[in-house]
């Protein structure tokens, strides 16, 4: 037998859950972050083992990339300021400017790795060091598109007007995982650096 | 109410009967049937032990028996409670009851297994390091079996001993720091012995320092699927250089030829040693994992594509003194594939014959080079002459540089995949 | 899945016991995998790697932290529902898919992955060293890849779950020890599982698009490959960082429950309860810096294999302090031997054998000759395969009457648990001394070796003992189904339990609790508190409606609580007041 229960008894510990799926994102940060960390360290390993990295220069593009991401983070930054003035205009705004520099990284991240093709770093290379700059930036796309997906939620909010309350759940959510993203890729570009 | 309950209890007891007697009845036809198929073609029995329905059959029937006892012990138990009389069974009684039995049994079973399997073992170790892992290997065994059999005993006497019999009350004992911090710290110490020995073994296994007066024999060994390469230094005492690139149907080591060190190494069938000299194993694979398994020398290593691992041991009883040791003489050393490496893992073991020094000098001379005139030719090295054939100077050098491109050319397929 | 994992042991068991036998009803069921009756060794192969990676992910890390975690969690904390019943439907069908993707790999040309569980590669990264690394291992990558998605999923909801949501009253301290295993293991998957999917990413690239993280100077007969660099090794390393890890997330679940079940049913509370934390906490922390004792005949750094000895023969401490905690929980207990109980009890003594073949495992220098033998297989099958598996009994055992409202029968749970018991004991004790005369592990016959010979008969035993006991499975499964329909109806709280699920009704409903999420107030471990008339008191209970039961420790040091309980009682009972507070 199922029985439902009363909609204010549900409603009374909505609270609760959504502190509660806050926290998920939180975890599930972590969990990425320890993924990239078995990348990173792969490559430490490797590079201690073999006594040499990647030794490449990277190419410019990565440093425009980097800046595009930032820009976006601000961006984003703007828009949950917006969200939590209630200012619908600029939430769009700023959240429609987040999602195309979000493309615009993915775009010229794209065009780094042709830039790293064609000065004959490419994937499949016998220097493991540089195959995993393609597969960490590879990855970190992939984070890249999921955030754009709860970016693009957030956004979907502000045309159908969901409560504020939601709203502001969604930005939240929306902003702790993009400047997750954000401080991730700085951390791998230093590391790729650094490490050359 | 109570009422109600008794005449229900009895219909089910009824039911039961009969749901039993039926099921004797049958499972008795089932068994006749059986009984007189097995009478009437005494010759064809064989086959019908060897067939999986026959089998099937069998375990419907022990199903079938089961239900029985398990239908009869409900009605069994049924009744009592319709009699008001307490439980007939006690199934706590019968539990514990059941754990010292298993307690008996299972010390008994212990014993038999570390004595009769126990003799089955591996014997004492045939090399010096060996020895003190055997060692290790017996304290460890002493401690670890007395923790064994005391915590079963007091867990399955406990487990009897303090079984429900509803007089009872259990004793409320959430914790005693004390007790507590006994068992942790006396685990501690206890295992704290155990690392210090077990680091210092390993220490002293893989710390070597050597003897100038006594450097050991390298002996390079050499996986593929499914089968071991054996090179030995020849009378240099060198190894020769390798590279995986210049390996081929001729040259299946891929040694090269260039490297003076390689003209004198000699390749064999089976691993012959002399006895207490230090030996460096050399270990390397050409394709996928394989481990060097020579378990009576306590040794394992893997061996790795691409990375050269080594140990170094002291071999100290020879293969006829084994023998003797433990009277078998057909007994024999072998090392093996202890890491899954493909469908021919089951089967991929060299002899290892240990001897006396003199008995080694006397083999090594007799084991072939792995040059040969083919290649010689490949890498440009003044063709020996073999079997009266004579070889003639000046082709080698107009060869020159024809056979390095060939060489070159040898491998180019290879390296285009 | 078990059942086929089981099937499949059963018939790897086969070809070990009879390797010259040709078995013909065999070959109706697989075909070309056993041409005449006889399982071929690549076949085996693939049955020995699948029936691995089946138990060990499949059943025992899902199996046990999926399902338990599901269930107890949200009841024994007293939530609605977890953190975010989204994801967990999307673990749910993850799982579902990655199920079907591993299965389905029976289907294809080239047969199942064989690279055994752990996928070591070059062999996994070549079609040519084994037909079961083409088509079979992209399927076990693909699969596993969605595995790992689901546990990741699941794991951050349960943490979630229980960091954020538990009910009024419910502080960590007061969480049953089942709920402290499930959490913990939830965050050592989230930290390990992770790993795992950064080496299964490069693995996939090494096989399909020809990087070499992992491949280097091979030479297929006389064709040389490519790939240049990689190291092997460095899988290895990424796989046991999980693979480590991974035994625990196995192991402590089973730990969990047990603890719970054998205090239920000893009528005693748990004994140490925050030693039985610490150590699970301790065991988390340890289990992250061990896995190199997988690796001490890898070749990697002698110092390396120094170091992970060391950490690997600590983490035995806090196990034995749990062991030691469960025998003094029976003493003197007022034991109830239900099947869950026995399963308990089963689970303890698996837990105490596996774990002592452990120390010698665990040792760096001993570790050289059992690496890869019998003895390997022994062990793990002891400690992780069958305490995991008993664990997990206890835990369908005692919480059936949660899930299906019906009790299961107990005299077939007797006869189920004491035939496991003893047969697992005969399939798995024998094994060791295999190990202990060089028998390597994942062979597929021991025709070829002389000195082999004589284990032929010992295969037998052990086949003949794992039959039994796959045949004695047939009781537990009919139990269970048929108890679904057919068993005895349950009451509210059938094991006189103090934890929260049981004040649940027994009709399911949604959202667990009809009115108002009970509040605790204490512990969940008070049986057989003296003073008080029944012998347990759930955690349900406020302190002033057992006043006579009450004990200092009680209050946590509130001094206006243990005023109040002073005074009555030096009104009702003077000479407990003198036993506690003078």
């Amino acid at each position: 037998m199922v029985h439902t229960l009363k909609q204010e008894d549900l409603k009374q510990e909505a609270d609760p859950s959504l502190k509660a799926r806050k926290f998920v994102l939180w975890l599930f940060v972590v969990s990425s972050t320890i993924m990239f960390g078995g990348f990173t360290s792969y490559y430490i390993v490797f590079a201690a083992s073999k006594g040499k990295g990647h030794g490449l220069v990277l190419p410019d593009v990565f440093m425009y990339s980097t800046a595009v991401l930032v820009l976006s983070s601000v961006c984003l930054f703007l828009g949950a300021k917006a969200v939590r003035k209630q200012n619908i205009q600029q939430q769009k705004m700023f959240l429609w400017a987040a999602v195309v520099l979000g493309l615009g990284f993915g775009y010229l991240q794209v065009d780094a790795w042709s830039a790293l093709f064609q000065s004959g770093a490419a994937l499949v290379n016998n220097n493991a060091a540089i195959s995993i700059i393609y597969i960490v930036s590879g990855m970190h796309l992939l984070h890249i598109f999921g955030g754009l997906g709860i970016i693009g939620n957030s956004l979907w909010g502000a045309y159908t007007n969901v409560s504020h309350e939601k709203a502001v759940y969604r930005i939240e959510i929306a902003s702790i995982f993009w400047h997750f993203i954000d401080i991730l890729w700085i951390y791998l570009y230093v590391f790729l650096l650094l490490n050359s | 109410m109570s009422l109600r309950k008794y005449i229900s209890n009895k219909t089910i007891a009824a039911l039961a009967v009969i749901v039993t007697v039926f099921a004797n009845t049958s499972a008795f036809a089932q068994e006749a049937a059986a009984g007189a198929a097995a009478a009437n073609k005494p010759v064809d029995m064989f086959p019908i032990y060897k067939s999986a329905a026959f089998y099937t059959m069998l375990f419907l029937l022990l199903c079938l028996f089961i239900a029985i006892v398990g239908k009869a012990i409900t009605v069994y138990e049924l009744t009592r409670e319709a009699q008001d009389k307490p439980a007939g069974i006690n199934w706590n009684t019968v539990n514990g009851v059941l754990f010292v039995l298993f307690l008996i049994v299972g010390l008994y079973g212990v014993y038999f297994e570390y004595t009769v399997h126990g003799h089955m073992i591996l014997p004492d170790a045939a090399s010096e390091h060996g020895a003190k892992i055997d060692q290790m290997f017996n304290i460890t065994l002493i401690l670890t079996t007395i923790v064994f059999i005391g915590t079963h005993i007091v867990l399955f006497l406990f487990s009897y001993f303090y079984k429900n019999s509803g007089k009872r009350k259990a004793y409320y004992y959430p914790h005693n720091n004390a007790l507590e911090r006994i068992w942790t710290i006396v685990p501690a110490l206890v295992l704290t012995v155990l690392v210090l020995m077990g680091f210092l073994t390993w220490r002293s296994i893989f710390y070597k320092i050597e003897d100038p007066n006594n450097k050991p024999l390298s002996i390079e060994i050499t996986s593929q699927q499914f089968v071991w390469t054996i090179r030995y230094p020849g009378a240099d005492g060198v190894v020769g250089l390798k590279n995986y690139k210049l390996i081929t149907g001729t040259n299946a080591l891929g040694m090269d030829f260039k490297d003076k060190n390689n003209l004198d190494d000699q390749q064999a069938d089976e691993m012959v040693i002399p006895v207490n000299k230090p030996v460096r194993l050399i270990l390397t694979s050409k394709d996928v994992l394989h481990s060097f398994y020579m378990p009576h020398f306590r040794i394992q290593l893997n061996t790795v594509p691409g990375m050269t691992s080594y140990f170094e041991f002291t071999p100290t009883i020879t293969t006829v003194d084994m023998q003797t040791k433990v009277n078998d003489p057909a007994f024999k050393f072998l090392f093996y594939c202890s890491k899954i490496c493909g469908s021919g893992h089951y089967n991929m073991q060299k002899v290892v014959r240990v001897v006396s020094q003199a008995e080694y000098d006397a083999w090594v001379v007799k084991q072939p080079k792995f040059i040969n005139n083919d290649l010689r030719k490949q890498f440009d090295l003044p063709i020996v002459p073999e079997a009266g054939a004579p070889a003639s100077a000046p082709a080698d050098s107009t060869a020159k540089p024809a056979k390095d491109s060939s060489a070159v050319a040898m491998n180019k397929p290879a390296l285009k995949k | 899945m078990a059942v086929i994992a089981m099937g499949l042991s059963i018939l790897f068991r086969i070809q070990l016991a009879w390797p010259d036998k040709s078995f013909p009803i065999l070959e109706t069921f697989l075909g070309k995998w056993a041409e005449g009756g006889r399982i071929k060794p690549d076949f085996y192969l693939a049955l020995v790697t699948i029936h691995g990676t089946i138990m060990v992910f499949f059943v025992l890390t899902a199996g046990l932290s999926g399902t338990f975690s599901n269930l107890l969690i949200p009841l024994q904390l007293g939530v609605r529902d977890m953190a975010s019943p989204f994801m967990n439907m999307l673990s749910y069908w993850m799982f579902f898919l990655a199920c079907i993707i591993m299965m389905s790999s029976f289907f294809i040309e080239t047969g199942p992955a064989s690279a055994g569980w752990t996928v070591y590669p070059p062999l996994s990264a070549l079609p040519k060293a084994i037909p079961g690394s083409g088509l079979g291992m992209t399927l076990w990558l693909a699969s596993m890849f969605i595995f790992v998605a689901s546990q990741l999923m699941g794991g951050i909801n349960y943490v979630s779950t229980v960091l954020n949501m538990r009910t009024k009253g419910m502080d960590l301290w007061k969480m049953p020890l089942t709920i402290w295993a499930f959490f913990l293991t939830a965050i050592l998957g989230i930290l390990s599982f992770p790993v795992l999917v950064a080496g299964v990413v490069l693995l996939i690239f090494d096989r399909s698009f020809g990087t070499s993280f992992y491949l280097s100077d091979i030479v297929m007969g006389t064709q040389v490959l490519p790939n240049e660099g990689g190291s092997p090794i460095l899988w290895q390393h990424l796989f046991w960082f999980l693979g480590h890890p991974e035994v625990y997330i196995v192991i402590m679940p089973a730990l969990g429950i047990s603890s719970e079940v054998i205090s239920v049913n000893s009528r005693k509370p748990i004994f140490g309860y925050h030693a039985m934390v610490y150590s699970l906490i301790g065991i988390t922390i340890l289990s992250f810096i061990v896995w190199g004792h997988h690796m001490f005949v890898t070749g990697m750094n002698p110092l390396l294999g120094g170091v992970f000895m060391i950490t690997t023969l600590i983490i035995a401490v806090p196990s034995a302090v749990k062991t030691f905690n469960y025998l003094a929980t029976l003493w003197r207990g007022n034991i109830r031997f239900t099947p869950a109980m026995l399963c308990a009890i089963g689970m303890v003594s698996f837990f105490i054998s596996g774990g002592l073949t452990g120390i010698f495992l665990g040792n760096a220098s001993l570790d050289i000759n059992l690496h890869d033998t019998y003895f390997v297989v022994a062990h793990f099958h002891l400690v992780m395969g069958s305490a995991a598996i008993f664990g997990m009994l206890a835990g369908v055992y005692h919480w059936y009457p949660k899930m299906f409202g019906r009790m299961m029968n107990a005299k077939l749970g007797y006869l189920h648990f004491w035939v496991t018991f003893i047969c697992a004991y005969l399939v798995f004790f024998p094994l060791h001394f295999l190990g202990l005369d060089g028998v390597p592990r994942r062979y597929y016959a021991f025709t070829e070796f002389e000195f082999m010979q004589k284990w032929v008969t010992v295969n037998i035993f052990v086949t003949w003992s794992a039959i039994v006991a796959a045949l004695a499975q047939v009781a537990f499964l009919f139990n269970f189904f048929y108890s679904i329909f057919r068993g005895k109806k349950a009451v509210q709280n059938p094991w006189e339990s103090n934890t929260l699920e049981w004040t649940t009704p027994v009709e399911h409903l949604h959202g667990n609790w009809p009115g108002e999420i009970p509040t605790v107030y204490r512990w969940p471990y008070d049986y057989s508190k003296p003073g008080a008339e029944e012998d347990f008191i759930p955690q349900t209970v406020p302190y002033s409606q057992t006043m006579s039961s009450n004990m200092p420790h009680d209050f946590e040091g509130n001094a206006e609580s243990e005023r109040i309980q002073r005074e009555w009682d030096a009104k009702n009972a003077p000479d407990k007041a003198d036993v506690h507070f003078h």
